[in-house]
């Protein structure tokens, strides 16, 4: 196979619709050409995003026991070290972190555009100080790490629990009319009879902008259509499963965008 | 075995469990297959776990090219045909810390490529998610489109480049 065949092949490739032979021919041509190894990674790359285009549906509970039971019962490949554990906060995490080369920095999903984001990081960051875990989170991570969140927004906001206690963030793009919602710290509810609801407050009057995904150890993240020309507000109320046309109860989350 | 990492795998269940089984759905029409699927790619990624270098990527981009691919073979099996070798070592990705900031990533980073997919006219999409979610080779494209094979290319490459281009601004390469 030669460079133009293969450049012609790229998008099969990436999407593995070659047929056998084919396959075995592109393989032999990216170990010999490092231009289109390159290229057909980063092809690879883009088709594999695919894969956040499939709805997120819901597993059998009995599903989450079977895939813990299964994990207990399996040896891990020659354990040197247990990368995954940081997951999981441990003492010490912060000092053993290394800080990320060129290579890794590169590879951060969003743009930083150095004009843009330092603008809308230094905002995220006056809004993040003192929120609690976000604060933490500010501590332990750079300032590029944390833009990666503001970059292309507009404004950021503190979402306060019981009127003052920071529960987390709204990061508005007013490009696109959209938010972004990450809590933090919020209980979980009995799915059975309730559920959290996100509103858009303007006036005194609300209006849904869907539910919020069950938070997992407190956090929760959800991406609503929001105009702050129409609404200055977001709400988060405890309604039964399926959500509310209005709110039936106090809200427990606030954010001023 | 460390226990730190299996509360890792249990958290990285939690919040990609959904996505999991969304995707290995989508392609195998199939609860209980998808259910063997998720099963499998977890067990993978907890066997591969120590190898994941934490700086060089994302460990729910490697759960996703797992589950894809366990799929697709999954398919192909049903049909009698040939399994794949995974294309990529985990060396590729990197682990998560299953952070807030990161969950919010990965729900903007969806929210991006629906919108770079919607970019992609209507007969490079679908030629595009036939090889994707339904695990065709181009000649099998093109024979279920009735259209010639060098049609199917192009409309893999191109779509797949409009996808490209849609996404480089807000992704760094």
């Amino acid at each position: 196979m030669n460079c133009e065949e293969a450049e012609d092949l790229l998008g099969a490739w990436a999407l593995d619709a070659l047929t056998d032979d084919e396959r075995g021919e592109m393989a032999a041509h990216l170990r010999s050409c490092a231009r289109h190894a390159a290229a057909a990674a980063d092809w690879r790359a883009t088709a594999a995003r695919l894969a956040a285009t499939a709805d997120v549906v819901a597993p059998p509970p009995a599903l989450r026991s079977r895939v813990l039971q299964a994990i207990a019962a399996t040896p891990q490949d020659g354990v040197a070290r247990p990368v995954l554990a940081g997951a999981i906060p441990r003492a010490g995490d912060q000092q053993r972190r290394r800080p990320p080369p060129v290579a890794a920095a590169r590879r951060r999903f969003f743009e930083l555009r150095p004009a843009a984001w330092a603008a809308v990081a230094a905002v995220l960051v006056a809004a993040v100080i003192g929120l609690g875990a976000w604060n933490a989170v500010l501590q332990r991570r750079s300032g590029a790490d944390v833009g990666r969140l503001a970059t292309r927004a507009s404004s950021v906001s503190a979402l306060r629990m019981n009127g003052t206690q920071n529960a987390g963030v709204v990061v508005y793009y007013a490009n696109e009319k959209k938010a972004l919602i990450v809590t933090d710290g919020l209980p979980a509810l009995n799915a059975a009879t309730q559920t959290y609801q996100l509103w858009a407050i303007s006036g005194g009057r609300a209006r849904s902008l869907g539910l919020l995904p069950a938070p997992v150890g407190g956090s929760s993240v959800a991406v609503v259509p929001f105009d702050a020309g129409s609404a200055q507000r977001i709400a988060v109320t405890v309604e039964p499963p399926g959500g509310s046309a209005q709110p039936t109860t106090p809200p427990v989350l606030v954010a001023d965008v | 075995m460390q226990q730190g990492d299996q509360e890792a795998v249990a958290l990285l269940y939690e919040r990609y469990g959904g996505a999991a089984y969304g995707l290995a759905y989508r392609i195998t029409s199939d609860g209980s297959a998808a259910e063997d699927v998720v099963q499998d790619a977890f067990v993978s990624l907890w066997k591969q776990a120590p190898r994941f270098d934490p700086e060089r990527g994302q460990v729910r981009s490697w759960l996703m090219t797992i589950v894809h691919h366990r799929a697709i073979d999954a398919v192909r099996r049903r049909k009698g045909r040939n399994e794949r070798a995974l294309p990529e070592g985990p060396e590729e990705f990197v682990a998560t810390r299953g952070r807030p900031e990161e969950l919010a990533e990965w729900t903007l980073e969806a929210e991006a490529v629906r919108e770079a997919v919607r970019q992609v006219p209507d007969e490079q999409r679908r030629t595009i998610e036939m090889a994707y979610f339904e695990g065709l080779t181009h000649v099998e494209i093109a024979e279920r489109m009735a259209v010639p094979l060098g049609t199917v290319k192009s409309r893999l490459r191109i779509g797949l480049e409009k996808m490209r281009a849609y996404l480089r601004p807000r992704v760094v390469e």
